[in-house]
C-alpha cells in the first residue's frame, strides 16, 4: 500500500513539474531557482526529455511490480538527478524513500517462513527513521526567533496573496497577519512535527497521533498551494507507521437473509480478501465479522476491521480503534441498535 | 538451510541490504546535521521555515520593468529568499547580455521597519546599495 502510495506521490509531482514549467528551467528559458548545480552549469539538449521517459518507464515497471527493486532504485536514481537542477524537497524525499524501498523490495512466500510478514518489511523500518528525521529537522530549523515569534509565517502569507496564488477570506487574512495569532501557529508547527517526529514509533501513540497528523497537513495545504504533494507523500509515509493487523487468509462476512447490505458490498470490493457466508443460525439482518484466524467480531468492531482492510480505510480505522472512540462507538452502535 | 533460512537470505534479511539500508539511515541522518549546521549550502529539512517580506522594481538596458516571476516557473517555491530579485537579474544578465545592465531597488521589512537597497547588475558585477545584511 505504501509502494502504490510513493508510485502516485511520484507520478503527481512529475506531472506538476511539466505543468509549473521545470522543463523550461532545463533548456534554460527560466530561472534555476533551487540548483544544487552552479547556475551556469551546462546542462545537455533534451536532457529533461530523456529523463521524464525514462522515468515514466521506471515507474511504470515499479507500479506493476517489474522488478520493482531495480525499479525504484533507478527511479530514486533519475530523481537525485533532476533534484541537482531544480531541488524540490517533496522530490527529494520521495527519492530517499524509494532509495530504501529498493533495498527490500516485495517479499516472495512469507507464509513459507511461518513468522510474520511485517518482519520481513524491514524496509519499512529505514522508512520511517527518515519520515522522522524529516518532522524532527523541520522542527529544530524552525526554533529561531524569526520563526517562533510568527513573523516568517506572517511574512510567508503575505507573500501566498501578494503572488496571487491563493486568496484567503478576509477574516482568515487578517487572522494570519495576527501578531500573537501567527505566533500561536509558529509554536504549534513545531511542537507539533516535534511530537510527530517521536510519538509516531508509540502504537499506543499512533491512533491518537493519525487525526492530529492529518489536520496539520491539510492545514498546511490549504494555506499553501504548493504543500499538496508533501502533504500527500507525509499521509502516504504514515502507512509505513500502521502496525500489521492483517491476517494471513480469507475474512469472511457470515450474514442472515438480506443483513449487512453494505458490509457486504464492502466485501465485494476486496474480492479474495474477503468473502460473503450465508448463516442460518444467525438473526435474520444481521452479520458478523469472521478473521481468519476465527475471531467473531459485529457491530462497531466488525465495521472497523472491515475497513482497515481498504488501502483508504486502514488510516482512519487505526483512529477508531484507540480507546475512547472504541468505547464511544460501540456503545452508540448498540444504544442505536445497529448491526 | 532451512525454508525459514532460504526466505530470509532471499529478502535480503541477512545479506548485505540490511548493512546498505544502515549507511542509508546513517546518511539521512549526517544530510539532516549537515543541512541544519549549515543551511545556506547545504540541503536539509527546512520545510516553510523561513519567510521574507520584500518587495522590488527593476528596469533592464531600454527601461522596461523586469518581472522575474516571468522567469520563474510558476508556484516556485522562492519567496523566502529575498535576494532572488537580484539573482534573476545576475542570471538574465549573464544569458541575456542584450538586457544588462538592470537595475532597480529592493525594499526589504524586517522586524517591521523597511529599508531600501538600491542595486545595478552589469554582467558579472552587482553593486547594492547599502550592502544586504545576511538573514540570520
Amino acid at each position: 500500500m505504501f509502494q502504490y502510495g510513493l508510485g502516485i506521490a511520484v507520478a503527481w509531482q512529475a506531472i506538476d513539474d511539466i505543468r509549473v514549467g521545470i522543463p523550461r528551467v532545463y533548456s534554460g528559458e527560466l530561472f534555476p531557482w533551487r540548483p544544487l548545480l552552479p547556475h551556469d552549469a551546462p546542462v545537455p539538449a533534451g536532457a529533461y526529455s530523456v529523463l521524464i521517459g525514462l522515468e515514466a518507464i521506471a515507474l511504470a515497471a515499479y507500479m506493476a511490480r517489474l522488478r520493482t527493486g531495480a525499479a525504484a532504485a533507478l527511479l530514486a536514481l533519475l530523481l537525485f538527478l533532476d533534484n541537482l537542477v531544480s531541488l524540490l524537497n517533496h522530490r527529494l524525499l520521495m527519492a530517499i524513500e524509494l532509495l530504501l524501498l529498493s533495498l527490500r523490495p516485495v517479499p516472495g512466500c512469507a507464509a513459507v517462513a511461518g513468522f510474520l510478514k511485517h518482519r520481513l518489511y524491514w524496509s519499512l523500518d529505514c522508512v520511517r527513521w527518515q519520515v522522522s528525521l524529516v518532522y524532527l529537522f523541520s522542527a529544530l530549523h524552525k526554533l529561531s526567533s524569526h520563526f517562533l515569534s510568527g513573523e516568517d509565517l506572517r511574512n510567508l502569507f503575505w507573500q501566498i496573496e501578494w503572488m496571487g496564488w491563493r486568496r484567503y477570506p478576509e477574516w482568515l487574512s487578517a487572522l494570519l497577519q495576527e501578531p500573537s495569532a501567527s505566533q500561536v501557529l509558529a509554536w504549534l508547527t513545531v511542537a507539533t512535527e516535534l511530537t510527530l517526529a517521536f510519538g509516531l514509533h508509540f502504537r499506543a501513540a499512533f491512533g491518537f497521533l493519525l487525526p492530529v497528523a492529518v489536520v496539520f497537513h491539510l492545514c498546511l495545504a490549504l494555506l499553501m498551494p504548493f504543500l499538496w504533494i508533501f502533504a500527500f507523500l507525509c499521509l502516504v509515509g504514515l502507512i509505513a507507521f500502521l502496525p500489521n493487523r492483517i491476517e494471513e487468509g480469507t475474512y469472511e462476512v457470515h450474514r442472515a437473509g438480506k443483513g449487512g447490505v453494505l458490509a457486504v458490498a464492502l466485501a465485494l470490493a476486496w474480492p479474495g480478501i474477503v468473502r460473503v457466508v450465508g448463516e442460518e443460525a444467525m438473526e435474520l439482518g444481521r452479520w458478523i465479522l469472521v478473521t481468519p484466524t476465527g475471531r467473531r467480531l459485529a457491530g462497531y468492531d466488525a465495521w472497523v476491521e472491515l475497513l482497515s482492510l481498504s488501502p483508504v480505510g486502514c488510516l482512519p480505522a487505526e483512529t477508531l480503534r484507540t480507546a475512547p472512540l472504541r468505547s464511544l462507538g460501540g456503545n452508540a452502535w448498540r444504544l442505536l441498535g445497529l448491526s | 538451510m532451512t525454508d525459514r533460512d532460504q526466505v530470509l537470505a532471499s529478502d535480503g534479511f541477512t545479506s548485505g541490504r540490511r548493512l546498505v539500508a544502515l549507511g542509508l539511515m546513517a546518511l539521512g541522518l549526517l544530510q539532516g546535521v549537515v543541512g541544519l549546521l549549515e543551511p545556506r549550502r547545504f540541503p536539509g529539512w527546512q520545510l516553510f521555515r523561513r519567510g521574507d517580506r520584500f518587495d522590488y522594481s527593476m528596469v533592464d538596458r531600454s527601461g522596461r520593468a523586469v518581472d522575474v516571476r516571468d522567469y520563474l516557473p510558476s508556484r516556485a517555491y522562492w519567496f523566502g529568499t529575498r535576494t532572488i530579485p537580484i539573482a534573476v537579474g545576475l542570471w538574465l544578465a549573464r544569458t541575456r547580455p542584450e538586457m544588462a545592465p538592470l537595475s532597480g531597488s529592493l525594499v526589504v521589512w524586517d522586524g517591521g521597519v523597511a529599508r531600501r537597497h538600491r542595486f545595478l547588475i552589469t554582467g558579472e558585477v552587482i553593486a547594492v546599495d547599502p550592502p544586504l545584511a545576511a538573514r540570520p
